[in-house]
């Protein structure tokens, strides 16, 4: 398997006031070639601060990569040839229109005027700018703006591009349009390195995934792979009981043979079982015989959320 | 892609944000008309006061505005670039193949080239006020101002790659411009200050500017102030840029 991006402990640390930020303690990645690959995490995790070193905006305090066949310390002009970067800030100018944003930016990658007007045209139809493509950018809405700073990291037509949560701030609409796109780039043989908060965007759009938090690859694989570890089913138990109560529920289930873990959060037990409508009998009478109340009752298939919290001990949600 | 045409895209991209920008265009020729209307007149009194013996008092007065002009057209541009750095504009141009010197210097030269413009609008306005104008020394002014409004941007955008907010660089910028003002002579000449002020004076390199424009403007270009001058800024401005393009190339945008 041929990977694009492989990278070796990179580690950064950012001094503030005096205080020491660990923002990336030793990452190691390997995203293959014609992936979408998607990095999971809450804020703070320290995404951003991989990217940045990813794409020659950060010295890396430690560790090494090779992207796109050029090593990150030693070739990062020929680097940037071979990538695109859309940062979580944008990067569109708002004092231009769409159309002389992406003029430029073909330009400053060496195309001519022709061929860089070529793509951008393409770009404003995959896009759906034509409607705006006069306009400066400062008056659009935060979604056509989100929109034309991904088609400019498109312009040069990278083979690797990456793209720090590009659909935050989208309507639903342009939120499964932009996925759209992206599924087309990676059908066309381009690697997208993405960001995001969501666990369902990284669940649909991406073809596997690696789990951030607090500066370290906690878990890596593809969704499917990573919610198989937890195998079985997530029964949650909405608890009416005091503290003493979820205590002893607590107990009760971790001794259980069927339940393979148990949690206890905000008023909530979880459980990961084997097979979980058949065990659903079973856990009523238990909590009945028991003598603990119940508010309610759920049964679900894992999502990447348990694949987070049973790597974290958190829900991405909360965290 | 060459340097020149990296070089040139980021001028003109500058360059078309000034002129999109009607408060630019409207600063460009309502200040220098400002100077000349609101100001100059209060000088006619001074007229064979130290300083002032040679030919009209716009003679003395005009060389000192226009290095105004040049100091005031670098030293604020960094706000500008807090801004393009807060819009990830910066970042995206970081990480295209481009020179980042380049990226510098589209922005500098832009400046200086306002700064220019501006010069030779009120350098024309002034002749019907009574300004006598020597065009040969008057280009070599417009080097030096280039150099002063070159040195000036520099430092700024640095300053604001290195702190990237406006609330931080405010205060640097305020806290020197004053001072530098001040010591230079140029609204009224140094000839005038009690003699410490013309000691702290020759501390200031904009001073050196404002007495070579003078004598620049009146004709007089083979004269030690013009090659002092050029012997005192030309090595400050060596010095700015190389911590300019260091910030460009380190620091983290
Ligand atoms: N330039 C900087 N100076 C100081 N600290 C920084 C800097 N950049 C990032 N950090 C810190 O490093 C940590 C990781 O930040 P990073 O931006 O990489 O997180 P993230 O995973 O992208 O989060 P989000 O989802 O909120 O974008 C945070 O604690 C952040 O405060
Ligand atoms: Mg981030």
């Amino acid at each position: 398997m041929e990977h694009i991006v492989l990278t070796n402990g990179l580690k950064k640390s950012f001094k503030t006031q005096g205080k020491t930020v660990e923002a990336v303690r030793g990452v190691d990645l390997a995203v293959r070639r014609g992936e979408v690959f998607g990095f999971l995490g809450p804020n703070g995790a320290g995404k951003t601060t991989t990217l940045r070193m990813l794409t020659t905006l950060l010295t890396p305090d430690a560790g090494e990569a090779t992207l796109a066949g050029c090593d990150l310390l030693k070739h990062p002009q020929r680097l940037r040839e071979r990538i695109g970067y859309v940062s979580q800030a944008g990067g569109s100018d708002r004092g231009m229109s769409a159309w002389e944003n992406l003029v430029l930016q073909g330009r400053l990658f060496g195309m001519n005027r022709h061929n860089a007007a070529a793509q951008a045209k393409a770009l404003i139809l995959a896009f759906d700018l034509e409607a705006i493509v006069d306009r400066k950018a400062a008056t659009y809405s935060g979604g056509q703006r989100r929109r034309l700073d991904v088609a400019l990291g498109m312009m040069h037509r990278p083979q690797l591009l990456f793209l720090d949560e590009p659909t935050t701030g989208l309507d639903p609409q342009n939120r499964a349009r932009l996925w759209e796109e992206v599924r087309r780039l990676r059908d066309s043989g381009v690697t997208i390195f993405l960001t995001t908060h969501y666990l369902d965007e990284a669940d649909a759009l991406a073809d596997r995934i690696a789990i951030m938090d607090q500066g370290k690859i906690e878990a890596e694989g593809s969704p499917r792979e990573l919610k198989k570890q937890i195998a079985g089913d997530v029964v949650l138990l909405g608890l009416s009981a005091d503290g003493a109560h979820n205590e002893k529920a607590l107990e009760l289930f971790s001794t259980q043979p069927y339940v393979r873990e148990a949690s206890y959060e905000q008023g909530h037990l979880r459980l990961y079982v084997h097979e979980g409508e058949a065990t659903l009998p079973e856990i009523l009478r238990l909590l009945d015989h028991a003598q603990i109340g119940l508010k309610t009752i759920s049964l679900s298939q894992p999502t990447l959320d348990d694949v987070f919290l049973r790597q974290t001990g958190r829900s991405l949600q909360e965290a | 892609m060459s340097f020149f045409s990296n070089l040139q895209l980021y001028y003109v991209r500058k360059v078309k944000e000034s002129l999109h920008n009607p408060g630019f265009l409207f600063m460009a020729v309502g200040t220098p008309l400002m100077y000349l209307l609101l100001f100059a007149p209060m000088l006619q009194h001074f007229t064979g006061m130290p300083g002032f013996t040679s030919g009209s008092v716009l003679n003395v007065f005009l060389p000192g505005v226009v290095v105004v002009i040049a100091v005031y057209g670098g030293l604020y541009v960094g706000f500008g670039l807090v801004d393009e750095i807060r819009q990830g504009i910066i970042e995206r141009f970081r990480v295209t193949p481009t020179s980042r010197l380049a990226l510098l210097l589209g922005s500098v030269l832009r400046d200086v080239s306002g700064v220019l413009v501006q010069t030779l609008l009120i350098t024309l306005m002034a002749i019907p006020f009574g300004l006598k104008v020597y065009w040969g020394g008057f280009i070599i002014v417009m080097i030096l101002l280039a150099i002063i409004s070159a040195l000036f941007a520099a430092f700024s955008y640095a300053l604001a790659l290195r702190l990237k907010s406006e609330d931080a660089i405010a205060p640097i910028i305020q806290g020197i411009s004053l001072p530098i003002m001040l010591l230079a002579g140029f609204l009224l000449p140094m000839e005038m200050a009690p003699h410490w002020l013309q000691v702290a004076a020759h501390f200031n390199p904009v001073y050196y500017a404002v007495e070579a424009s003078r004598a620049l403007i009146g004709g007089q270009v083979n004269t030690p102030v013009v090659f002092q001058a050029f012997a005192v800024l030309l090595p400050v401005m060596a010095l700015v840029f190389w911590w300019a393009i260091r910030s460009y190339k380190t620091a983290v945008a």
